[in-house]
Protein backbone atom coordinates (compact mmCIF):
# COMPACT_ATOMS: atom_id res chain seq x y z
CA UNK A 1 0.00 0.00 0.00
CA UNK A 2 2.77 2.61 0.95
CA UNK A 3 4.22 1.80 -2.56
CA UNK A 4 0.86 2.38 -4.67
CA UNK A 5 0.60 5.67 -2.18
CA UNK A 6 -2.99 4.28 -1.61
CA UNK A 7 -5.11 1.93 0.58
CA UNK A 8 -7.84 1.28 2.72
CA UNK A 9 -7.71 -0.90 6.11
CA UNK A 10 -10.99 -1.36 7.66
CA UNK A 11 -10.79 -3.03 11.14
CA UNK A 12 -13.39 -5.07 12.48
CA UNK A 13 -14.37 -4.15 15.61
CA UNK A 14 -17.24 -4.88 17.82
CA UNK A 15 -19.94 -2.87 20.25
CA UNK A 16 -17.63 -4.98 23.02
CA UNK A 17 -15.05 -2.21 22.13
CA UNK A 18 -17.66 1.22 22.35
CA UNK A 19 -18.84 0.35 25.78
CA UNK A 20 -18.79 -2.31 28.75
CA UNK A 21 -19.34 -5.77 27.68
CA UNK A 22 -20.14 -7.77 31.33
CA UNK A 23 -18.34 -11.56 31.77
CA UNK A 24 -15.94 -10.64 28.40
CA UNK A 25 -13.37 -8.84 29.66
CA UNK A 26 -10.90 -10.42 27.10
CA UNK A 27 -12.81 -10.17 24.35
CA UNK A 28 -13.45 -6.31 25.12
CA UNK A 29 -10.06 -5.60 25.60
CA UNK A 30 -9.14 -6.85 22.47
CA UNK A 31 -11.90 -4.54 20.39
CA UNK A 32 -11.23 -1.61 22.54
CA UNK A 33 -7.57 -1.93 21.61
CA UNK A 34 -8.33 -2.43 17.81
CA UNK A 35 -9.97 1.00 18.53
CA UNK A 36 -7.08 2.79 19.37
CA UNK A 37 -4.72 0.46 17.31
CA UNK A 38 -7.36 1.89 14.38
CA UNK A 39 -6.85 5.84 15.31
CA UNK A 40 -3.05 4.83 15.80
CA UNK A 41 -2.40 3.40 12.32
CA UNK A 42 -4.93 6.45 10.47
CA UNK A 43 -1.87 8.90 11.80
CA UNK A 44 0.94 6.78 10.68
CA UNK A 45 -0.37 5.54 7.32
CA UNK A 46 -1.77 8.78 6.46
CA UNK A 47 0.80 10.67 4.52
CA UNK A 48 1.16 7.11 2.86
CA UNK A 49 -1.86 8.03 1.16
CA UNK A 50 -3.43 4.85 3.51
CA UNK A 51 -6.81 5.31 5.18
CA UNK A 52 -7.53 3.04 8.58
CA UNK A 53 -11.21 2.78 9.75
CA UNK A 54 -13.26 0.54 11.64
CA UNK A 55 -17.03 -1.16 10.95
CA UNK A 56 -18.17 -1.88 14.95
CA UNK A 57 -20.90 -4.55 14.87
CA UNK A 58 -23.72 -5.03 17.16
CA UNK A 59 -25.15 -8.31 17.64
CA UNK A 60 -25.35 -10.12 14.17
CA UNK A 61 -27.45 -12.48 13.21
CA UNK A 62 -25.95 -15.96 12.34
CA UNK A 63 -25.13 -19.28 13.55
CA UNK A 64 -23.03 -17.47 16.68
CA UNK A 65 -25.93 -15.36 17.68
CA UNK A 66 -28.16 -18.50 17.31
CA UNK A 67 -25.68 -20.86 19.40
CA UNK A 68 -25.74 -17.88 22.63
CA UNK A 69 -29.33 -17.70 22.44
CA UNK A 70 -29.59 -21.09 22.37
CA UNK A 71 -27.40 -21.72 25.10
CA UNK A 72 -29.12 -19.04 26.80
CA UNK A 73 -32.29 -20.60 26.89
CA UNK A 74 -31.05 -23.77 27.94
CA UNK A 75 -29.83 -22.23 30.86
CA UNK A 76 -32.71 -20.66 31.82
CA UNK A 77 -35.02 -23.04 31.00
CA UNK A 78 -36.52 -20.56 28.46
CA UNK A 79 -37.49 -20.68 24.79
CA UNK A 80 -35.18 -19.49 22.02
CA UNK A 81 -38.13 -17.23 20.68
CA UNK A 82 -38.32 -15.58 24.45
CA UNK A 83 -34.95 -14.84 24.83
CA UNK A 84 -34.48 -13.41 21.18
CA UNK A 85 -37.63 -11.26 22.49
CA UNK A 86 -35.65 -9.74 25.63
CA UNK A 87 -32.30 -9.16 23.87
CA UNK A 88 -34.00 -7.28 20.40
CA UNK A 89 -36.54 -5.52 22.99
CA UNK A 90 -34.20 -2.86 24.12
CA UNK A 91 -32.68 -2.15 20.72
CA UNK A 92 -33.85 0.47 19.06
CA UNK A 93 -34.13 -1.04 15.73
CA UNK A 94 -35.88 -4.39 17.68
CA UNK A 95 -33.52 -6.43 15.71
CA UNK A 96 -30.23 -7.55 14.89
CA UNK A 97 -28.00 -6.52 12.63
CA UNK A 98 -27.04 -8.59 9.30
CA UNK A 99 -23.82 -9.84 8.12
CA UNK A 100 -24.63 -7.93 4.82
CA UNK A 101 -25.55 -4.90 6.51
CA UNK A 102 -22.07 -5.07 7.68
CA UNK A 103 -20.16 -5.78 4.79
CA UNK A 104 -21.85 -2.78 3.68
CA UNK A 105 -20.21 -0.47 5.68
CA UNK A 106 -17.10 -2.16 5.16
CA UNK A 107 -17.35 -1.49 1.40
CA UNK A 108 -18.34 1.78 1.89
CA UNK A 109 -14.74 2.04 3.95
CA UNK A 110 -12.87 0.39 1.51
CA UNK A 111 -13.96 2.27 -1.55
CA UNK A 112 -13.83 5.71 -2.82
CA UNK A 113 -16.90 7.33 -1.64
CA UNK A 114 -15.52 7.57 1.72
CA UNK A 115 -12.00 8.87 0.03
CA UNK A 116 -11.57 11.88 3.27
CA UNK A 117 -12.19 9.69 6.02
CA UNK A 118 -9.88 8.23 8.05
CA UNK A 119 -9.54 7.21 11.73
CA UNK A 120 -13.30 7.05 12.10
CA UNK A 121 -15.82 4.38 13.69
CA UNK A 122 -19.15 3.19 12.41
CA UNK A 123 -21.47 1.12 14.71
CA UNK A 124 -23.29 -0.77 12.92
CA UNK A 125 -25.47 -2.14 15.72
CA UNK A 126 -29.08 -1.29 15.34
CA UNK A 127 -28.68 1.73 17.77
CA UNK A 128 -28.14 -1.13 20.71
CA UNK A 129 -25.45 1.23 22.22
CA UNK A 130 -26.40 4.63 21.87
CA UNK B 1 -29.59 2.20 -13.92
CA UNK B 2 -26.21 3.97 -14.42
CA UNK B 3 -26.40 4.74 -10.23
CA UNK B 4 -26.79 0.62 -10.33
CA UNK B 5 -23.82 0.20 -12.56
CA UNK B 6 -21.81 2.70 -10.58
CA UNK B 7 -22.52 0.97 -7.89
CA UNK B 8 -21.63 -2.54 -8.93
CA UNK B 9 -18.23 -1.52 -10.49
CA UNK B 10 -17.03 0.91 -7.74
CA UNK B 11 -14.45 -1.41 -6.22
CA UNK B 12 -13.08 -2.48 -10.10
CA UNK B 13 -9.28 -2.69 -10.39
CA UNK B 14 -9.12 -3.17 -6.64
CA UNK B 15 -7.68 -5.59 -5.06
CA UNK B 16 -9.09 -6.23 -1.36
CA UNK B 17 -7.57 -8.94 1.10
CA UNK B 18 -10.50 -10.48 3.53
CA UNK B 19 -9.62 -12.34 6.83
CA UNK B 20 -11.42 -14.67 8.73
CA UNK B 21 -13.28 -14.91 4.98
CA UNK B 22 -14.44 -18.47 5.70
CA UNK B 23 -17.48 -17.63 7.55
CA UNK B 24 -19.87 -15.78 9.02
CA UNK B 25 -18.85 -11.60 8.96
CA UNK B 26 -15.94 -12.22 6.72
CA UNK B 27 -17.40 -14.37 4.37
CA UNK B 28 -20.29 -11.91 3.46
CA UNK B 29 -17.76 -9.20 3.43
CA UNK B 30 -15.43 -10.95 0.95
CA UNK B 31 -18.92 -11.41 -0.71
CA UNK B 32 -19.89 -7.81 -0.82
CA UNK B 33 -16.32 -6.76 -1.72
CA UNK B 34 -16.27 -8.95 -4.84
CA UNK B 35 -19.65 -8.13 -6.04
CA UNK B 36 -18.80 -4.57 -6.19
CA UNK B 37 -16.32 -4.85 -8.82
CA UNK B 38 -13.11 -5.87 -6.67
CA UNK B 39 -10.30 -8.67 -6.87
CA UNK B 40 -10.75 -10.18 -3.51
CA UNK B 41 -8.00 -12.91 -1.78
CA UNK B 42 -9.53 -14.41 1.10
CA UNK B 43 -7.83 -16.01 4.38
CA UNK B 44 -8.74 -18.05 6.99
CA UNK B 45 -7.60 -20.74 9.24
CA UNK B 46 -9.81 -23.37 7.77
CA UNK B 47 -8.32 -24.79 4.12
CA UNK B 48 -11.22 -26.61 3.37
CA UNK B 49 -14.03 -24.34 4.40
CA UNK B 50 -12.25 -21.39 2.39
CA UNK B 51 -12.39 -23.10 -0.62
CA UNK B 52 -15.61 -23.98 -0.80
CA UNK B 53 -16.31 -19.52 0.08
CA UNK B 54 -14.10 -19.51 -3.50
CA UNK B 55 -15.95 -21.26 -5.10
CA UNK B 56 -19.16 -19.84 -4.11
CA UNK B 57 -17.88 -16.71 -5.06
CA UNK B 58 -16.74 -17.47 -8.54
CA UNK B 59 -19.69 -18.25 -9.55
CA UNK B 60 -20.20 -14.58 -10.15
CA UNK B 61 -17.90 -11.91 -11.99
CA UNK B 62 -15.55 -11.64 -9.26
CA UNK B 63 -11.90 -12.46 -9.27
CA UNK B 64 -11.30 -14.53 -6.32
CA UNK B 65 -8.39 -16.45 -4.91
CA UNK B 66 -8.21 -18.36 -1.33
CA UNK B 67 -4.45 -17.27 0.57
CA UNK B 68 -5.14 -20.18 3.96
CA UNK B 69 -3.08 -19.29 6.58
CA UNK B 70 -3.30 -18.93 10.58
CA UNK B 71 -2.84 -14.73 10.50
CA UNK B 72 -1.26 -15.69 14.69
CA UNK B 73 1.54 -17.21 13.41
CA UNK B 74 4.79 -15.55 12.84
CA UNK B 75 5.48 -14.81 9.45
CA UNK B 76 2.25 -15.58 8.05
CA UNK B 77 0.83 -12.11 7.32
CA UNK B 78 3.75 -11.11 5.36
CA UNK B 79 3.71 -14.26 3.83
CA UNK B 80 -0.10 -14.22 2.62
CA UNK B 81 0.35 -10.39 1.56
CA UNK B 82 3.02 -11.49 -0.61
CA UNK B 83 1.49 -14.37 -1.99
CA UNK B 84 -1.51 -11.99 -2.43
CA UNK B 85 0.75 -9.28 -4.68
CA UNK B 86 3.10 -11.80 -6.42
CA UNK B 87 -0.06 -13.03 -8.48
CA UNK B 88 0.88 -10.97 -11.83
CA UNK B 89 -1.40 -8.39 -13.04
CA UNK B 90 -4.30 -8.92 -10.55
CA UNK B 91 -5.73 -5.58 -11.50
CA UNK B 92 -5.45 -5.72 -15.29
CA UNK B 93 -7.16 -9.59 -14.80
CA UNK B 94 -10.04 -8.76 -12.77
CA UNK B 95 -11.38 -6.05 -15.40
CA UNK B 96 -10.86 -7.83 -18.30
CA UNK B 97 -12.25 -11.33 -16.97
CA UNK B 98 -15.45 -8.93 -15.92
CA UNK B 99 -15.90 -7.59 -19.04
CA UNK B 100 -15.57 -10.83 -21.21
CA UNK B 101 -17.30 -13.13 -18.33
CA UNK B 102 -20.66 -11.76 -19.15
CA UNK B 103 -20.48 -11.88 -22.72
CA UNK B 104 -18.77 -15.71 -23.43
CA UNK B 105 -17.93 -17.30 -20.42
CA UNK B 106 -20.35 -18.88 -17.95
CA UNK B 107 -18.08 -18.11 -15.07
CA UNK B 108 -17.53 -21.07 -12.95
CA UNK B 109 -15.29 -23.29 -14.52
CA UNK B 110 -12.82 -20.69 -15.92
CA UNK B 111 -12.68 -19.21 -12.23
CA UNK B 112 -11.93 -22.43 -10.71
CA UNK B 113 -9.15 -22.18 -13.04
CA UNK B 114 -7.81 -18.63 -12.27
CA UNK B 115 -8.17 -19.43 -7.90
CA UNK B 116 -5.15 -19.45 -6.28
CA UNK B 117 -4.11 -22.26 -3.83
CA UNK B 118 -1.45 -20.88 -1.72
Amino acid sequence: MIGLGRGSIVNIGSIAGVEAYALRAPYSASKWGLEGLTRTLAAEAGPHGIRVNIVSPGPTEGSRADRVIAARAEAEGRTAEDVREELTGSIPLRRFVTAAEVAKAVAFFAGDESSGITGQSIRVSAGIEI
Amino acid sequence: VGVAVQMTEQLAGRVALVSGASRGIGRVIAGELASRGAAVALTARDEDALAHVVEELATGDGQVMAVPGDLAHGGVPASIVSRVTAVPSIKRTSQTLNRRSRSTWSGPLRWRGRCYQG
